[in-house]
């Protein structure tokens, strides 16, 4: 099985280098066990300490502390490999950028990342820190003093779809040698004054390099400035900030106050634990909106600095693909070789005969499991479903389902003609347009359903609260609130904001559009309601729209009510598909009318303009 | 006039510290010992500055602040949450709480938030 390709622990199979840093290799690697991406990190030990017994355990051990954090803000180690002298980590692929590149490409093309951008990824990460700083063993209650010891811009992962997370804990200061043992260890920029020291740290000194990459963060310099390394080091060592900086950017006093109290050189006059800083931080976000209205302004901001990055990664999804199915293939044609290999050898060697009796019974248990939990999958189901298929639906801005017996069947061809799938029964999510990228998240932000495209079935989704994201390359980012609920002899769906069809929840997404007239001043019928005069902007659900223009001492432009296998014939027509490309409009003359789509901070918007003539 | 303050905390013992040591401030200091009562309290005669707890038997801390907030008559009361929970203190703020101190509670830190507020 894949020759060209490394394999590691017989399980993941390398596919390329995605990364170099800290000693470190990071590649892309498929799992052919639980079939997705990984990142792999391979980390060769420094010589010095590749033979010290006592290094190496300590390193294990790390590895191992490492592998117990399971939080929604730290990218999470799935495996722990060492092979001759090397070690490599197993962790989940991200699917997105480094702080780092985000803060880089944005000095790059002289944007600033907004305050509460930078405060929001950071709080993101005073979480992580909180749940790790305060971890304990589960057989002892001890606590682990996990610390990171190098907290970085290059650490904090943000993930298109919005997550922030923190990544290497404790592995990359032990890669570089032990703990404590007098030398200088981390990145002198984020070092606190106490590891710049080369003394003990503890917890606040994570808070202390937090502190400084927020700064860098919202002054767009680093906080510890200085021509030579050495310069630089002695002001991590006063822990020399100027604070003046900040004042001149007009980063608000208040948030300069949080700093100034993470950044004190003492830890004891510091802020003593990540949920204190979290609060300052937080004090300050309260201010600028709730956590929604910033998850989604944070989204907005991504969706428009890393543009061409998310649209990249996109394409990269196909090419991905092709390993998948590749590496999967390969492991199908070794199971064949082996097969055929034990048909060659039938009878020659009577061990090889059980072995393929062995492989055959392997087989029918493996399809007689799948029977049963498909079995057990529909039984669970039925608890749900009773009755002859009657669907209650309550539409206000909510919408209720509450589902019977029968369920449906549903498949649909995108827009390129490419058949997406059937869904046996049960609930469906879609968008309007359809395809789109689809999150389900609990309330433990646990991805029930991650990286799917809707429509999805959510049939199976347990009891419970749910955060449901959708997205797609022209539209950011809508998030719902979804409620599943058991009733005595059926299921109960909530997701706010959508309507019903046909037994699918539609979740629209909605563009701004701005209609302007030529002359000014003309009353704007949108599906023969009046809505304003030109100029006129508004937000409009993606779907189709009839546009019409009136105008004392003019010619009305639009038509009322136009059927649509007509719409190409008809006289100054203005009937959009907003989930089509515009150069595929057919009902819009552009005799009388100029349409377009352009994309803006907050995200797509539909500019219209009429031309009216004068009667006269 | 002195400010009034409504601690809220189920725990009896931290009613009694609270309570002493925010009149040795010069506030005038009413206690609640669960959500209910806070609310009934601070219906009748709205406390400028409220220090809530969040976790009580019956409503919760996160639910007092909702109402508290919710309601025209104290919107404008001071919420100061008290919590160790990152998810929970995330939550107050959502729900309108003003500031919030961490457990264990720093008593300085306290009194310079009451001040600030």
């Amino acid at each position: 099985m894949t020759e060209n390709r490394e394999v590691i622990d017989n399980k993941y199979v390398i596919d390329r280098l995605i990364g170099v840093g800290g000693g470190a290799f990071v590649y892309k690697a498929w799992d052919t066990m639980l079939h997705k991406f990984v990142a792999v990190k391979k980390k060769k030990i420094h010589k010095e300490y590749a033979k010290d017994v006592k290094f190496r355990e300590m390193f294990r051990n790390e590895a191992v502390n490492t592998a117990k954090l399971e939080h929604e803000n730290i990218v999470r180690v799935v495996n722990f490999i060492e092979k001759d002298g090397d070690y490599y980590m197993i962790m989940d692929y991200v699917n997105g950028v480094d702080f780092e590149y985000l803060l880089t490409k944005c000095k790059k093309r002289n944007i600033s990342v907004p305050s509460e951008i930078a405060v929001y990824i950071i709080s993101e990460i005073a979480k992580a820190l909180d749940y790790a700083h305060n971890l304990k063993d589960e057989a002892t209650g001890e606590p682990l003093n996990i610390v990171h010891r190098d907290i970085s811009p290059g650490n904090i992962m943000l993930y298109y779809n919005g997550r922030v997370k923190l990544t290497d804990f404790g592995i990359a200061q032990a890669g570089r040698g032990a703990p404590d043992d007098g030398k200088i260890q981390g990145k002198i920029s984020y070092m606190s004054p106490e590891q710049a020291k080369c003394k003990k740290v503890d917890a606040r000194s994570d808070l202390f390099s937090c502190g400084l990459v927020l700064y860098e963060a919202l002054s767009g310099e680093k906080a510890y400035k200085g021509d030579t390394e050495i310069k630089r080091w002695k002001k991590a060592k006063d822990a020399d900030v100027d604070f003046e900086v900040l004042r001149q950017k007009g980063v608000d006093e208040g948030l300069i106050y949080a700093l100034k109290k993470v950044l004190r050189g003492n830890p004891s006059e510091r802020r003593q634990s990540a949920t204190e800083f979290f609060i300052d931080l937080k004090k300050y976000l309260s201010k600028c909106g709730s956590t929604e209205e910033i998850k989604r302004k944070y989204l907005h901001f991504l969706n428009c600095v890393l543009e061409e990055e998310i649209y990249a990664a996109e394409k990269e999804k196909q090419k991905d693909l092709s390993i998948k199915y590749k590496v999967d293939e390969e492991s199908d044609e070794e199971e064949k070789a082996e097969e055929k290999n034990l048909k060659n050898k039938k009878g020659k060697i009577k061990k090889k005969k059980d072995n393929k009796k062995e492989l055959k019974a392997k087989k029918k248990e493996h399809k007689k499991k799948k029977r049963r939990e498909e079995k057990e999958r529909r039984k669970k189901l039925k608890k749900y479903r009773k009755g002859g298929g009657a669907k209650k639906v309550v539409k206000t801005l909510m919408v209720l389902i509450i589902i019977g017996a029968a369920g449906y069947g549903y498949y649909y061809y995108t827009q390129d003609g490419d058949f997406r799938g059937i869904f046996e029964a049960g609930l469906i999510v879609d968008t309007n347009p359809t395809g789109a990228k689809i999150e389900i998240i609990d309330t433990l932000g646990r991805n029930i359903i991650a990286d799917d495209r809707t429509p999805v079935d959510i049939s199976e989704v347990e009891p419970g609260e749910y955060e449901v994201r959708t997205w797609t390359e022209d539209f950011s980012v809508v998030s719902r609130d979804m409620k599943v609920e058991p009733n005595e002899d059926s299921i109960s769906v909530v997701i706010a904001n959508s309507k019903e069809e046909n037994g699918r929840f539609i979740l629209p997404f909605e563009l701004e559009i701005v209609v302007e007239s030529r002359p000014s001043g003309a009353a704007i019928y949108i599906n023969e309601e009046r809505v304003g005069y030109t100029p006129h902007r508004q937000s409009l659900q993606v779907g189709e729209h009839n546009f019409r223009l009136e105008r004392r001492g003019y010619e009305t432009i639009g038509v009322e009510s136009p059927e649509r296998r007509e719409i190409s014939r008809l006289r100054a027509v203005c009937y959009i598909d907003m989930a089509r490309p515009f150069e595929e409009q057919a009902g819009i003359d552009r005799r009388f009318w100029d349409a377009s789509k352009t994309r803006t901070n907050e995200g797509k918007r539909v500019s219209l303009r009429g031309y009216m003539k004068s009667r006269d | 006039m002195n400010k009034r303050v409504l601690v809220v905390d189920d725990d009896r013992v931290f009613r009694s510290v609270a309570e002493e040591f925010l009149k040795g401030m010069g506030y005038s200091v009413k206690t609640a010992k669960d959500g209910e009562e806070a609310v009934e309290l601070a219906f009748a005669e709205p406390p400028d500055i409220m220090i809530l707890d969040i976790v009580m038997p019956g409503m919760n801390g996160l639910q007092v602040c909702k109402k508290i907030k919710k309601e025209e008559k104290t919107k404008d009361t001071a919420v100061i949450i008290v919590s160790g929970d990152i998810n929970e203190i995330e939550k107050g703020f959502d729900y309108g709480a003003d500031d919030c101190i961490s457990k264990p509670l720093d008593w300085d830190e306290l009194a310079q938030r009451i001040k600030e507020i």
